[in-house]
């Protein structure tokens, strides 16, 4: 079901959906090399579909991306080329129509985000390298609905969807060594929420009070690949009231 | 009593580390664990541990711990001079420490990890199935931190002392990394982006004899030598899944060896992926160390892998040579003695309460005391 073919600049063309060996362990199967929802729909259906056959006692463990899934498994259950058939059945079993998206009737997670000021300091940079006024860009960035892709990074680090290009900045030109737990940062047209502590290059326009990440919970990640999130503006002395009350 | 173990002095890089944190890469979260699988799993069967029972990495040796009460332990990976209490001991081999004996490392020959086990496993809070540090994250082993002196860690119980190997046990021939032979390239097969480079690039690649980086941590191992462009420099790609063994080529086209404290996604293109077996032999190569890579297929990449898996599971472990015996008449009773070998000490002297306080005082002896037919 896969064939590659030369274009006429002489690079690879690659039909999709692809099985290829990752490593001696692990399995990959790219659906596409966009991100976009349908793509990343079909990457968890065939998850689910491998989850409830008879190979997940074989799976060590699934990474879903944008637009592939990984299989890790026990080379001593099983071997690649039987690995490749199965799954190969399986994808034909996961009927994806146009335009489907996980979980897409969930109720949108409300994300309150302190914006600006010590919580977001590079708030007056998207600003200014959008041509907007703060209040603008907190206008866009709270009025969108976005949609979470897959989680990665950093422990539940999502990488949302759906971002206005109008907000879009560059990373910035040195990262910085300390962003703090609950950081709401843009990069490029990319938006995301540091759940922890942790070095990173995104430019910081907010702070959100709310946990996303404990190891406690179950699942640990507040925010599940395609979770619909919506960012909810709130003062600063409300951050501080609901980072006391926890 | 519980047992503990502190650490008197951690070296460059003490860490607890078990076989990972499985099963949460999908929520972002590094898989961490022992980055040689070889000798971290035989140093849990020589103090007969489940392999998933939590361990110490030390980096680069120059490790001293104290154990306050008898504990098995084995020590393997680097090649590395051990001493207890002062008395040389051997390493890829069980011995059981009295009381208030003190463990220490020196700095390695070859090699660069180094794996302490204690019977009953080190029993620090399991967090998302896992004892693993990743220091990164601060999550898991003690308080997600690498380890300071002073530390203090749990030791789970030792049940079924018994039926554990004996001192003088050690492990067989074939992990040992003595037999690992270094000059010898390490086998990878193709990796998803492989036709993201073009015939030159590849070529280049496998001709190459990289360097490896100062900057390899337990997160990758960086390698000089060479540039490896991929085709209209399109070393980015849309964020993927990594793993063990990967290696990516970011656009300075330096490649990076993935390692135990990989993000789960990345976005560099991967031309090649270590196979498990030539793993050890990446992870214990230290800066400065030559490497390179040899291209094998996947079938004979994973009946590779089944023979590795095989050898460091299944393997029988060696049982300790006997020196020499005698008899010994104690209290009307008579007792085979038999002498292990220099400076291991036994548990069944502790069990039959005999001539264990004077071996201790002694300790360039160690004999086991088993009861004879009466």
């Amino acid at each position: 079901m896969t064939t590659t073919d030369v274009n006429c600049d002489g690079g690879p063309v690659i039909e999709y959906p692809r099985i290829l060996p990752a490593s001696d362990s692990s399995i990959l199967i790219e659906f596409g090399d966009t991100i976009d929802y349908e793509t990343n729909a079909r990457v968890y259906a065939l998850q689910t579909e491998i989850e409830n056959s008879d190979l997940g006692s074989s799976v060590v463990e699934f990474i879903p991306s944008y637009r592939s899934l990984l299989v890790e498994y026990d080379v001593s259950e099983c071997l690649y080329a039987d690995l490749n058939e199965r799954v190969n059945d399986l994808i034909g079993k996961t009927a994806i129509s146009d335009g489907t998206t996980i979980n897409s009737d969930q109720n949108a997670h409300e994300i309150p985000v302190a914006y600006g000021g010590d919580y977001g300091p590079d708030l007056e940079n998207v600003a200014t390298h959008a041509g907007l006024t703060t209040d603008e860009v907190i206008a866009i960035h709270s009025s969108t609905d976005y949609r979470v892709f897959m989680l990665g990074f950093a422990p539940g680090f999502p990488y949302l969807g759906g971002m206005d290009s109008r907000i879009a900045c560059p990373r910035l030109a040195t990262p910085r060594t300390l962003v703090p737990a609950g950081a709401v940062g843009i990069a490029e047209s990319q938006t995301g929420v540091y759940p922890n502590p942790s070095p990173g290059g995104w430019q910081i326009i907010g702070r959100t009070p709310m946990k996303l990440f404990d190891v406690d919970a179950d699942p640990p990640s507040a925010m599940l690949p395609g979770t619909k999130v919506t960012f909810v503006p709130i003062a600063n002395d409300e951050f501080e009231t609901m980072v006391g009350s926890e | 009593m519980n047992s503990f173990v502190e650490v008197i002095s951690p070296g460059n890089r003490l860490t607890v580390q078990d076989l990972g944190r499985r099963g949460s890469q999908r929520f972002g979260v590094s898989v961490s664990g022992v980055l040689d699988l070889a000798a971290a799993v035989t140093a849990n069967r020589l103090v007969g541990n489940p392999a998933t029972s939590a361990m110490l990495e030390a980096t680069f040796g120059g490790v001293s711990l104290s154990f306050n009460s008898e504990t098995r332990v084995a020590v393997t990976g680097a090649e590395v001079n051990v001493d207890v209490n002062g008395f040389p001991m051997p390493i890829w081999e069980t011995m059981i420490l009295p009381a208030e004996a003190v463990l220490t490392l020196s700095i390695p020959s070859t090699g660069l990890y180094s794996y302490i086990s204690v019977a009953g496993g080190i029993d620090t809070p399991i967090v998302l199935n896992s004892r693993s540090t990743h220091v990164a994250s601060a999550l898991g082993g003690h308080e997600g931190r690498i380890l300071a002196a002073g530390d203090t860690l749990p030791i789970g119980e030792d049940i079924d002392g018994q039926s554990r190997p004996r001192a003088g046990t050690t492990a067989p021939q074939s992990v040992v990394p003595g037999s690992y032979d270094r000059e010898r390239p390490v086998r990878v097969i193709s990796a998803p982006q492989y036709d993201a480079f073009d015939d030159d690039a590849k070529s280049k690649f496998f001709a190459t004899s990289f360097t490896i980086s100062n900057l390899t941590d337990r997160q990758g191992a960086r390698l000089d030598g060479a540039s490896i462009p991929a085709i209209d420099g399109k070393h980015d790609i849309v964020s993927d899944p990594a793993f063990m063994g990967a290696i990516q080529v970011p656009s300075d086209g330096k490649p990076i060896v993935l390692l135990a404290d990989r993000q789960p996604t990345g976005g560099y293109a991967k031309i090649a992926s270590v196979i498990g077996p030539d793993l050890p032999n990446v992870v214990q190569r230290t800066p400065g160390s030559e490497i390179a890579f040899e291209l094998v297929g996947i079938e004979e990449a994973q009946e590779l892998a089944r023979g590795f898996q095989k050898s460091i599971y299944k393997t029988p472990l060696v049982e300790p040579a006997r020196i020499s015996s005698s008899h010994l008449e104690v209290d009307g009773k008579t007792y085979n003695v038999q002498i292990v070998r220099p400076t291991t000490i036994e548990e069944e002297m502790v069990a039959d309460g005999i001539i264990y306080a004077d071996i201790r005082d002694h300790a360039e002896v160690a004999v086991t005391v088993e009861a004879s037919h009466e």
